[in-house]
């Protein structure tokens, strides 16, 4: 979870036209979930690295994203998931811009080939310079938001 | 799919393939991209293997190759290739292992930036953006007996 923060913001500027707070609630989950699975089936559960992966595939993540949205009450179990679902998917879309010298992270068609991609746009160690942006995006995000309330008429937009 | 009906079996099932995911995962591979020191222990195994080393280095510098120590438990490997760096930077390389050596045909490397080191600063904002995040959920979805209570007698 080295950028949480880069990918809570792609999530909250996806998910703020989201009426209901529950809903985005699952999606800033969603958007988290990837890595809360990896580091912790890796340190928690010390786990090889490779038995993490699939919590970064995307059809790995409709496994998870389903048996998680069973935990939900019955008729919110379709609308987690696909809150869940779509907020995984965004996490490894930010994710597969990385650079790891063109070995590749993202295992794109697991289980059926272990054949990994990267687009190589930034380094790992460069997070740190999304920190800011991330925040900006945040924060305009929000505003938009509570403007697009105001001049739509609606009053009092839940915040997250 | 998402009903009630046979609630345990869905879960079951949904759990076990995930088990079987992981295990499936782990084993095709064991033998992409393996740990250096595996490498070293068997060097004629791991012959023609990519390697990608996300953190090493460089202690010694030679005319047309270098030496990096790298891994956890750390090894040395002698690698082919002008050297990215000076002694003591810290890089990241990609190559190609061969036996005899035995030693790394370097492909792709580049210095790590004196920033790789706030990772913690990155890590620890993220575990309090993770927090944040779970203290939203449970403010929506915990299950909160008093307000129930609050709610009824009101």
């Amino acid at each position: 979870m080295a950028d949480l923060l880069v990918h809570f913001a792609s999530g909250f500027a996806a998910g703020r036209p989201l009426r209901d707070g529950r809903l985005r609630a699952i999606l800033y989950l969603g958007v988290c979930l990837p890595d809360l699975l990896y580091k912790g089936l890796l340190y928690l559960g010390g786990a090889s690295n490779w038995l993490c992966e699939p919590t970064h595939s995307p059809l790995g993540l409709v496994l998870y994203c389903y048996a998680a949205s069973l935990l939900f009450e019955e008729e919110w179990r379709k609308r987690a998931f696909a809150a869940l679902l779509g907020g995984s998917w965004l996490h490894v879309l930010f994710d597969l811009g990385k650079n790891y010298l063109g070995s590749g992270v993202i295992l794109w068609a697991f289980p059926f080939s272990m054949d990994r991609i990267e687009l190589g746009w930034y380094g790992n160690e460069d997070s740190i310079y999304f920190m800011l942006p991330a925040l900006g995006v945040i924060l305009l995000t929000e505003i938009a938001g509570r403007m697009f309330a105001r001049i739509s008429g609606r009053r009092g937009s839940p915040s997250p | 799919m998402f009903s009630n009906k046979r609630y345990l079996w869905k879960l079951g099932a949904a759990l076990a393939l995930i088990a079987v995911m992981g295990v499936s995962a782990a084993r095709r591979g064991d033998s992409i991209n393996p740990m250096l020191w595996r490498c070293i222990a068997e060097p004629a195994r791991w012959n023609d293997t990519r390697l990608w080393i996300p953190l090493a280095r460089i202690v010694s510098l030679q005319e047309a190759s270098y030496e990096i120590a790298a891994g956890d438990p750390e090894v040395r490997l002698r690698v082919e290739g002008r050297a990215p760096g000076a002694a003591g930077d810290w890089i990241t390389l990609a190559g190609t292992f061969r036996a005899e050596g035995p030693r790394l045909d370097a492909e792709r490397s580049r210095v790590l930036p004196p920033r790789f080191r706030l990772r913690w600063l990155t890590e620890a904002v993220s575990v309090a953006v993770l927090l944040a995040v779970l203290v939203n959920f449970a403010r929506h979805f915990l299950f909160r007996p008093k307000l129930l209570q609050f709610e009824k007698g009101d």
